[in-house]
This record gives C-alpha cells, sequence and structure tokens, in this order.
C-alpha cells in the first residue's frame, strides 16, 4: 500500500479538513482550559453593562457587566459538551439498534425500523423542544434532547452497512468457524461499518452545536448565569442597539465551530472512502 | 407631414400604449400614492384614524383583566379617574352617586345611554353583573374587589343601590366602581364575551380577526357627546416585539403598544413615549416549600434585591423601586421602608446565619423575559452571602402552571396597582390572595388575613393610617412577596398621535386621543 493512500495521508492532504482540525483542536483548548485561559469569571458582575470592546474588557461587557470574551470562552464547553454528548447518545443508541436490524433482519428490522420511523417523523428541534419543556432544562438533559433526535440517522446508516456486508464472505466465514451470533456482530461486523458511523459522528456534532444554540436561544439551553452562546446571541438580541457588536462574537463562535466540524467531516470522508484526493477531480464548485 | 399606413398604425399603437402605460401608471400610482398619504392620513386629522400594533392576544371579557389595550374602548365604566394618576372620581355610566352616612350603602343614578347594541343602560344591568363579580367560578378580577358588597338591588330603571357588608370606605367603593364594567344582563357571560364584547364604550367593534387585527369604530351614541375624537381605531398584531418596533419605524403603524425599556433610548428621538401607570415586578416566595417556610430565611433573602441596580440595568432607568406590592401612588406606599429594608448584604447575611435554613433554592421564571435577567442579578448577590439561587426558566405555558398550581420555589412575577385601596392588595395574581393563595395555601398567615380586612374597613383617616401602618407591617415581616420595581407599559406614538393616556389600572384610553 502506498503512503498516499494511508487514511491519516489522505485526510491531511485535504487543508480545509486540516484547518477544521486545527480550529477544533483550538477550541478544545479553549474549552478545557477556560478557567485559566478566561481573564474574568464568566458569572461575575463586576463591570459596567453593555460597554463595546476595551483594553480592559476585549470583546465588552454584556447587559449585567460580565465580561464577554470570558463568557464566550467557558461558553464552548457548552457548546462542545452538546456535540460530543449527543453524537454518543445518538451513536451509543443508534448504531446498536441499527446493527442488530440490519444483521438479524425480519420482525427485530421490522420493529426497529418503525421504531426509527416515528422518531423521523417529529422534527428534530420540534423533539428536543418538548423533551427540554417535559425534562426540565440542565445539561444532561439538552444533551439526551439532541443525542435521542439524532438516533434515526446512525440507526439507518448502520443497518444499511451492515446489510452491505453480513452476506460478504468474511462474514460468513466468521459464521462458519462457529463464531455465536453476537460475536460476529462485534468482532466482524461493527469494525466494517464504522467508517460511515465515524462521518455521521461528526455531522451530529456540528447538528448538536446549532440545536443547542436554538434551543438556548429561546431560553431552554443551559440555565443562567452559566454562559452559552445561543444563550447569548438571544440575550444580545435584546441590546443591538445599545451593544452592535454584543451579538456578533457569539454569532461568529458558532459559524466557526460549525465550520470546523463540516470540515472535518469532509475530510473523514476524503479519508474513509479511499477515493482519490478530491484536488485531482473536476471541481463541484465545494471548497474541500 | 405625410404619413404612411403603416407609421400612422404605429404611431397609433404607440399613443396606444403610451396612453395605455399613462393609465396604468396612474391606476397603479393612486393606490400608491394613497398608501403613502395613508401614513400621514392615518394618522391625520382628516380621516381621524389611527393603528397601533400590539404583540398581546385579545378578548372582551372586562372581568377576565386587571390590565388591557382595547378593553376600555367597548366599555364604559360607572365612574373614571383622571388620567394624571390621581384619584378624583369622573361620573361616567354613572351620573352620580350618594353614599349613606353609615357607609354601609351607596346608591347609583346611571346616566341616560345606550349600548352598543342599541338597548339602553339600565340598573338591572348592575345587579347582574354584581352577581356576577360575586361568583367564584366567574367573577375572576373582579370577584375579590367585590367582596365588601353584600346585595346590589334595581331601585328604578336608572338607580341601583349596593348594600356592604359592613361600613365601607368610600375609597374602596370609588376603586370598585372604577373598575365595574356596564354590560347588558343577557350578555355578561364568560362564554359571550368571548368572541364579542357588549359595551358602551366610546368604540363598537368593526372586524375582529384573531391574531391579525382588530377594528374599532366611533361609537356615535357615546354618551360623552362629540368623543371619541378618532374615527377609527385599528389595533394590528405582531408575532413579537422586535416585528413591532420593526414596523413603527417602517411607518406600517401609527403607534405600538407596550414595548420593551430597551426599546426607549431607540425610539425616544422620533416618536412620543408614553408610559402607562403600569404594574410592580415582585420577588415571591413559596413558603409552602423548604427552604421558603423559614421566615427568617425570606427576610434575608427580600435584603439582597438590589432594586436600583435592576431598575437601571433591566428597565433602563423607567419606573420606581417598591418595596412590596404597593405602588409609590398608593395611600399605603410608606418610602421609610425603602431604607430600612432595602438593599443591604450585610443584613442579609446576618438574617441568613440567623434563620439557620437551607442555603439554596430554584427560582423560576418565563424563558426570554426580563424576570430571568431580574434573577440573575439576585442570584449573584446572594451568591456573595453564601446563597445558591438556581434559575430554571421555563415555557410560558407550563411556567403558569407550575405558578398557579403552587409548584415553584420562588419566582419574579407581576401584581397589578391597587390604586387608593391598599385592601386591594389581596386582588389580582393568587400570590397575595386572602385564601388559600399559592404561596401560603390554606396557611395564611392570619396576621395579613386580618391586616387586610382592618384596610377594606377603615373608615377615618387616622384609622386608615394605622390600618396601612399594620398592613406593611405584616407584608414586610412575612416577606414572601417582595417588591422590585414598578413596571410603567411603555407605548411609541408618532409624533402626530397625541392624547393616548392609560388610567391608573393600565388599561388604554382612547377617548381623547387625536391624530
Amino acid at each position: 500500500m502506498s503512503a498516499g493512500s494511508s487514511p491519516l495521508r489522505r485526510f491531511t492532504r485535504s487543508r480545509s479538513a486540516v484547518v477544521g482540525a486545527t480550529g477544533m483542536l483550538l477550541l478544545v483548548v479553549l474549552a478545557v482550559f477556560a478557567p485559566l485561559i478566561a481573564p474574568f469569571d464568566p458569572t461575575a458582575q463586576d463591570g459596567d453593562p453593555l460597554l463595546g470592546p476595551s483594553g480592559a474588557h476585549l470583546l465588552g461587557t454584556d447587559q449585567l457587566g460580565r465580561d464577554i470574551l470570558s463568557r464566550l470562552i467557558h461558553g464552548a464547553q457548552a457548546s462542545l459538551i452538546a456535540a460530543s454528548g449527543a453524537a454518543a447518545v445518538g451513536a451509543g443508541i443508534g448504531v446498536p439498534l441499527g446493527l442488530l436490524a440490519g444483521y438479524l433482519g425480519r420482525w427485530v428490522d421490522a420493529i426497529a425500523m418503525r421504531l426509527v420511523d416515528l422518531l423521523l417523523a417529529l422534527p428534530g428541534i420540534l423533539l428536543a423542544l418538548v423533551m427540554i419543556v417535559v425534562l426540565g432544562p440542565g445539561r444532561l438533559n439538552l444533551v439526551l434532547a439532541i443525542g435521542i433526535g439524532a438516533v434515526p440517522e446512525f440507526a439507518r446508516l448502520t443497518r444499511v452497512a451492515t446489510l452491505a456486508v453480513r452476506d460478504r464472505d468474511f462474514v460468513m466465514a466468521a459464521r462458519g468457524m462457529g463464531a455465536s451470533t453476537p460475536d460476529t456482530m462485534l468482532r466482524t461486523v461493527l469494525p466494517n461499518v464504522l467508517g460511515p458511523v465515524v462521518i455521521q459522528v461528526v455531522v451530529t456534532a456540528s447538528m448538536a452545536v446549532v440545536v443547542e444554540a436554538g434551543l438556548a436561544f429561546l431560553g431552554l439551553g443551559t440555565p443562567p448565569p452559566a454562559p452559552s452562546w445561543g444563550g447569548m446571541l438571544q440575550e444580545a438580541r435584546s441590546y443591538l442597539y445599545q451593544s452592535p457588536t454584543y451579538g456578533l462574537f457569539p454569532g461568529l463562535c458558532l459559524v466557526l465551530t460549525v465550520f470546523c466540524l463540516d470540515r472535518i467531516g469532509r475530510g473523514l470522508q476524503l479519508a474513509v472512502s479511499g477515493g482519490p484526493h478530491p484536488a485531482t477531480r473536476p471541481s463541484t464548485g465545494g471548497a474541500v | 407631414m405625410t404619413m404612411s399606413p403603416i407609421q400612422s398604425r404605429l404611431l397609433a399603437r404607440r399613443s396606444f400604449l403610451r396612453t395605455g402605460l399613462f393609465a396604468a401608471g396612474a391606476l397603479a400610482g393612486v393606490p400608491v400614492l394613497s398608501a403613502c398619504g395613508s401614513g400621514n392620513a392615518s394618522g391625520g386629522a382628516a380621516t381621524g384614524r389611527i393603528t397601533l400594533g400590539t404583540t398581546k392576544i385579545m378578548q372582551f371579557d372586562p372581568y377576565l383583566t386587571n390590565t388591557d389595550i382595547h378593553i376600555h374602548a367597548f366599555y364604559t365604566y360607572l365612574l373614571d379617574y383622571p388620567s394624571d394618576g390621581t384619584y378624583e372620581p369622573i361620573p361616567a355610566a354613572a351620573e352620580k352617586w350618594e353614599f349613606a352616612p353609615d357607609h354601609r350603602s351607596v346608591t347609583v343614578t346611571l346616566r341616560e345611554a345606550k349600548y352598543h347594541s342599541g338597548a339602553p343602560v339600565v340598573a338591572e344591568d348592575v345587579v347582574t353583573g354584581v352577581r356576577r363579580a360575586q361568583d367564584p367560578d366567574a367573577g375572576f378580577t373582579l370577584a375579590q374587589p367585590t367582596a365588601f358588597i353584600a346585595s346590589a338591588t334595581a331601585v328604578d330603571r336608572r338607580t341601583a343601590r349596593l348594600d356592604f357588608t359592613g361600613p365601607t370606605p368610600d375609597s374602596l367603593v370609588l376603586d370598585w366602581m372604577f373598575s365595574f364594567p356596564m354590560i347588558p344582563s343577557a350578555s355578561n357571560t364568560p362564554a359571550k364575551l368571548e368572541r364579542e364584547p357588549a359595551g358602551s364604550g366610546p368604540f363598537t367593534l368593526a372586524d375582529f380577526r384573531r391574531d391579525q387585527r382588530l377594528v374599532m369604530k366611533k361609537n356615535p351614541d357615546f354618551y360623552d357627546a362629540g368623543k371619541p375624537y378618532l374615527d377609527e381605531v385599528e389595533y394590528r398584531f405582531f408575532t413579537d416585539e422586535d416585528a413591532l418596533v420593526a414596523g413603527l419605524e417602517s411607518g406600517s403603524v401609527d403607534g405600538a403598544a407596550y414595548v420593551g425599556f430597551r426599546h426607549a433610548d431607540r425610539l425616544r428621538d422620533r416618536f412620543t413615549l408614553v408610559e402607562g401607570s403600569g404594574r410592580m415586578s415582585m420577588f415571591f416566595m413559596n413558603a409552602t416549600i423548604p427552604p421558603f417556610d423559614n421566615k427568617v430565611l425570606r427576610q434575608a433573602l427580600a435584603r439582597a434585591v438590589d432594586r436600583e441596580r435592576i431598575l437601571k440595568q433591566i428597565n433602563f432607568g423607567i419606573g420606581e423601586p417598591v418595596y412590596t406590592a404597593f405602588m409609590p401612588s398608593s395611600p399605603a406606599f410608606d418610602a421609610a421602608y425603602l431604607d430600612s429594608h432595602g438593599f443591604d448584604l450585610d443584613a442579609a447575611a446576618a438574617l441568613l446565619e440567623q434563620s439557620a435554613g437551607a442555603r439554596g433554592a430554584v427560582a423560576s421564571a418565563a424563558s426570554g423575559t426580563p424576570a430571568v435577567a431580574t434573577l440573575e442579578i439576585i442570584q449573584a448577590d446572594l451568591k456573595k452571602i453564601g446563597f445558591e439561587l438556581e434559575i430554571a426558566p421555563q415555557e410560558e405555558a407550563a411556567y403558569l402552571d407550575a405558578l398557579f398550581a403552587s409548584k415553584l420555589q420562588c419566582t419574579v412575577a407581576f401584581q397589578p396597582n391597587n390604586m387608593q385601596s391598599p385592601s386591594l392588595i389581596a386582588r389580582g395574581r393568587q400570590m397575595l390572595t386572602t385564601t388559600a393563595n399559592t404561596t401560603f395555601l390554606d396557611k395564611v398567615p392570619p396576621a395579613y388575613v386580618a391586616a387586610v380586612e382592618a384596610a377594606g374597613a377603615a373608615i377615618a383617616p387616622e384609622d386608615q393610617k394605622t390600618a396601612y401602618a399594620a398592613l406593611n407591617e405584616v407584608v414586610v415581616d412575612e416577606s414572601w412577596a417582595v417588591g422590585v420595581t414598578t413596571v410603567p407599559s411603555l407605548f411609541a406614538l408618532d409624533k402626530r398621535v397625541n392624547g393616548l393616556v392609560t388610567d391608573v389600572r393600565d388599561f388604554v384610553d382612547l377617548t381623547e386621543t387625536k391624530a
């Protein structure tokens, strides 16, 4: 196998994927080390309200005199927890469901897919909204609400991938050598369907960032005073006249995060698919 | 110059097209120009028509609401108060009234007037109205204020007599008369008033499309000849406040009702801002749920409400501080309490220590409302003295359900004006009623019940002063309803519109509005 065909190599040859990964790494560092990096306590109402960017407060202060930069840095935690948590919940439920449905087929498949259809019938944001109203606000409930909405995609994707490999020779061989059904599913089939699932994890994480911000924008995200980008956007909306830059920064953070995740997803797609570098293909107009 | 037939036909065709285009342009231009003009004309004296934008849901039953934008336009009340916030009664549906020397009854003489339906206003309608107000299931906001009335009798076609349960101060009776709408007996049920008003007010209903528009036309039979000045008023519904303000700025409405304080600075230069009497913002603690079953702990938290900061940062400087549910215009308002029981974190910390209560609670509020930001300020101050207040914003319907089911530990909510009768503190929201309220359930402090009764029975000025002082003492001591600020209603009007006022209940009065 040539060096150029290794997945990591294919990923790193996509400049935008590298940019996305670097941006995401930076974001993770910011979120993890937020207490050390943020110049102020994000909940401290010490400054004058609605100050513009200045030397004392680089991005200004919000309506309660809190430092916007510090809240943005700490807000990254909320977004990343929602992103990773929702992807984990979605994959944690969806992948086994899809695997069972695809491998066992028949009535298991029928029941699993009807459940998935039921979930698909509800718009994701509406499902999350109802769950938050019922369960109450909170970080864990937020992750559950977004994650459960992502289960159908994982389940369907895993099912389709499982259907494609379950009758392949290596699976038949494993069965022929006496491997039990759970053993075949977990050790033989699952590793061979993980490629698209990994990409879906990134897509779900990206979607979760936006949904978390949407719920926070509706006032149903992380309870105050904990900062979240969506919550900051919602608050900033009320003070556009008094502080026009207030809403700009959380909005930019959201855009950049989703951009980074999107680029990582694209890079993973190239890495997993094993195809030639897209730069060598005719341009389709999309950045890679 | 001669023309060939072809040229002639071309010219004729050109002329035809030109003429057609001109005519089409003129036809198209007329509505466009008139639309441009309607921005002026809609607010101009020529048509006497204005369009007001609102985000509030409307209904037509005056018993159901403590404050509303359109109710006063449809109904005449027994008397009016001046819009300057004073309480000099002005005859309205009642031409005159006479109190019995023993303060046990009042005889009301109605003026000759007609309802919008054409039926005459008669004393029997007062009797029916009082009966409905006395019914706890149908009286709604008029139920508690009517408690002092034992019976109502129609003496003759235009005279009604109200007998009281005991000697009652004139001020309380006047406040009741000010709040009592005249409605034909046959229409005075919640079901009949749900979709259509049935009053004798300055405007009649012309068109109502829920969540779209409400159009009112001048009532030609209104008792006050020559009024209202406007021929027509349209209320246009907007889904949210930002859309409403954008509608005002773009000129699609002549005024915006109940706009948020945050818009005041932006609108002040280009529009006339009118402040209505509004309501009061209160911090309520549920005495039936720990840790707020601890009175000293409630007193501690009451000292941690930074009213000045809330006024500055949440209200943008609009409104005044209050220590409990009395407006500064109330005869019971005692400004000394703002000092003796005002914001003092050291005092709060000492009381918290003394209370030996739990150091945490959950506060709820409807998400996206200024109440959340108010709670955030209280939360930050409480944190400084070691009390963790968790804020749990909820969707509005879920929040209201929990509030009225007494399931919330604490919250920030509104309380209506009590006018000149401090005993009316027990009206309106269910957190301050004297029977089975949502903050004490059936364990309403007897001292509070007695103080409200005494305030509603004190007639002599000295007795009133004593009763109001006792009422203040008990509500401050029990500290379950802590006043934060007044929250005036805010209207932004095109500069051509004037005369829009609100009364002391915060009802919009368009009778003398001109445009």
